[in-house]
């Protein structure tokens, strides 16, 4: 009973097999290979015998054309003359004539009789003659005349034929090896990509099953299967980078929203627990909605990030000019400046038309505004210029009069919730750099950070962000 | 015996075949004969080895070589005409 099934997982096998990328790979292999062996065949027929069929057709119309004149210039008696001429220097014996009038008498020639196959006026046929008892091929044609007279004019073809023998023995033997090379070269390029492609499958399989640390072998080969390892790898390094990236964001999330939440439900129950009356209450319960409402903020930030880093937004990137989105941006934090007794200097050309998302590059603007008016003592200036450094580029440079970050804190500014110990005591997420950096990755460009005033006591913060106009 | 029978259809068919098969008559002494005057027109003015030649076709043909005699004959005339 164990049969029936063999049979499937048999027959199963076989349909995988040639639906393999090997095997069609290998098929088309053959068949190109086949294909051009008989192009090969066909021109050297028609170079070889062809020719040959050629040159005989052409010695026989030149002939009826001969006769035809013939014909014209002295009728029956001239053709016969012709033809017992032709036929007496015919040193290789080829020529075949025979001239019959309208009731079916044989005026001149030697054949004895007409040949069953020419029967139809002008027409071309291979027929077989008898010489010295043996059946010949000979090549005719019939040449209609005057008065019902008709005309054959020939030649032997057993030389031909006797070619076109040899040359399809020949290619039929040729053919036969260029079928067993063609098959034998399909299985030979089955087995290479195979053999190439087992590696690349049993990497997957492994990645596939949960080890992530297994990379492509590659060869010294350097080929296509190289690059393809090597796309592979790439790719495999950037989700080990992206799954390390989403675990340190876990555990930010964990460790920096774990403390506002407890934070809240505490408040909350101690105020269930202690206020003595609707006012307290209600008041703890306000707190509680503005702490709630700052951990909103910080999932909306995350969230923006996220979708910077994935590049989700770059099918909304249209033309737009930076010198507005600077306007808009100075004036909500000129204001702000303002009311801290900080001073915003501006700086920028007329028009700076970049490729970008519009929202997104505000938003970056925005939030180096925010930490630099953050950071700045009161009486200090803030300047914010821009310019096109290059061709494709544009640069947003915000300075402040802070503390500064030490060189350690640059590096890992750009990381999700860090705070230098300076700005601990300051409202913020530590997410701002992290959507600028973002941001800034997802225009081609990136952001570096300096000393505003280097060797000053308070060096302040240069963010320079680089962004290209093509995006 | 169905070969008997085979071989009673197909001999008939064969020899049938044979006689509807147009032959060829320039290899006969008549065409041997017809040369030999063909060529006796220009013998007076053909070179002497072309005059060897034709008469090797003739006894050729007495001889019963019928097609070798022709071929030489058919040699001679073609030398002859083109020394015209």
């Amino acid at each position: 009973m164990a049969a029936p099934a063999e049979d499937r997982d048999g027959w199963r096998d076989i349909r995988a097999y040639l639906k393999s990328a090997g095997f069609r790979f290998a098929a088309l292999f053959a068949v190109l290979f086949l294909a051009a062996i008989l192009g090969f065949a066909l021109m050297l027929w028609w170079g070889t015998a062809g020719t040959l069929s050629r040159q005989l057709d052409d010695a026989i119309r030149a002939d009826a054309i001969g006769l035809q004149e013939a014909w014209r210039g002295g009728g029956t008696a001239a053709v016969r003359d012709a033809i017992g001429e032709r036929l007496a220097v015919d040193i290789d014996d080829h020529a075949i004539y025979l001239l019959m009038d309208g009731a079916g008498n044989r005026l001149a020639g030697n054949l004895d009789r007409w040949p069953g196959a020419a029967e139809a006026p002008g027409s071309w046929s291979g027929d077989m003659v008898r010489r010295d008892g043996v059946a010949v091929p000979a090549r005719v044609y019939h040449l209609p005349l005057d008065q019902g007279h008709r005309l054959l004019i020939g030649r032997d073809a057993t030389d031909r034929e006797k070619l076109r023998s040899l040359l399809s023995e020949a290619l039929l033997w040729s053919f036969a090896v260029a079928v067993a090379f063609a098959l034998a070269g399909a299985a030979a390029l089955r087995r290479a990509l195979a053999d190439r492609l087992r590696a690349a499958a049993a990497t997957a399989g492994a990645i596939a099953a949960g080890d992530l640390s297994r990379r492509v072998p590659l060869s010294t080969q350097r080929d296509e299967f190289d690059q393809l390892g090597e796309s592979m790898n790439a790719m495999l390094d950037r989700i080990d980078q992206l799954m390390i990236g989403i675990k340190g964001v876990s555990d930010s999330i964990a460790h920096d929203l774990r403390t506002p939440i407890a934070r809240a439900r505490m408040r909350l129950e101690h105020a269930l627990l202690t206020a003595p009356d609707e006012e307290s209450l209600r008041a703890a319960i306000e707190t509680t909605v503005a702490d709630l409402d700052g951990i909103s903020r910080v999932f909306q930030a995350l969230l923006r990030i996220a979708e910077a880093e994935a590049g989700a937004r770059r099918a909304a990137f249209a033309s737009f000019d930076l010198a507005t989105v600077l306007t808009d941006a100075a004036e909500v934090y000129g204001a702000l400046a303002e009311e801290r007794g900080q001073q915003l200097e501006t700086s920028w050309p007329e028009k700076l038309t970049m490729m970008g998302d519009r929202d997104m590059v505000l938003q970056a603007i925005a939030n180096l505004l925010d930490n630099a008016v953050k950071f700045t003592p009161e009486g200090g200036t803030i300047r914010l210029r821009a310019s096109a450094p290059a061709r494709g580029k544009r640069e947003i440079i915000v300075r402040d009069e802070g503390p500064g970050l030490a060189a350690e804190d640059r590096a890992r500014a750009g990381e999700r919730f860090f705070r230098a110990d300076p700005s601990r005591a300051l409202p913020g997420s530590g997410l701002g750099l992290s959507l600028v950096k973002a941001v800034a990755a997802l225009h081609g460009g990136e952001l570096r950070l300096g000393d505003g005033q280097a060797g000053a006591a308070r060096p302040g913060l240069e963010a320079r962000l680089i962004l290209s106009s093509r995006a | 015996m169905p070969w008997v029978l085979a071989l009673l259809v197909f001999l008939p068919a064969s020899a049938f075949a044979q006689q509807a098969t147009p032959r060829l008559i320039s290899d006969s002494p008549q065409y041997c004969a017809e040369l030999s005057g063909r060529f006796a027109a220009l013998e007076i003015e053909a070179p002497t080895h072309l005059r060897v030649l034709a008469d090797e076709g003739r006894q050729l043909c007495a001889e019963g070589q019928t097609r070798s005699g022709i071929a030489k004959l058919r040699r001679a005339l073609k030398e002859a005409q083109r020394g015209e």
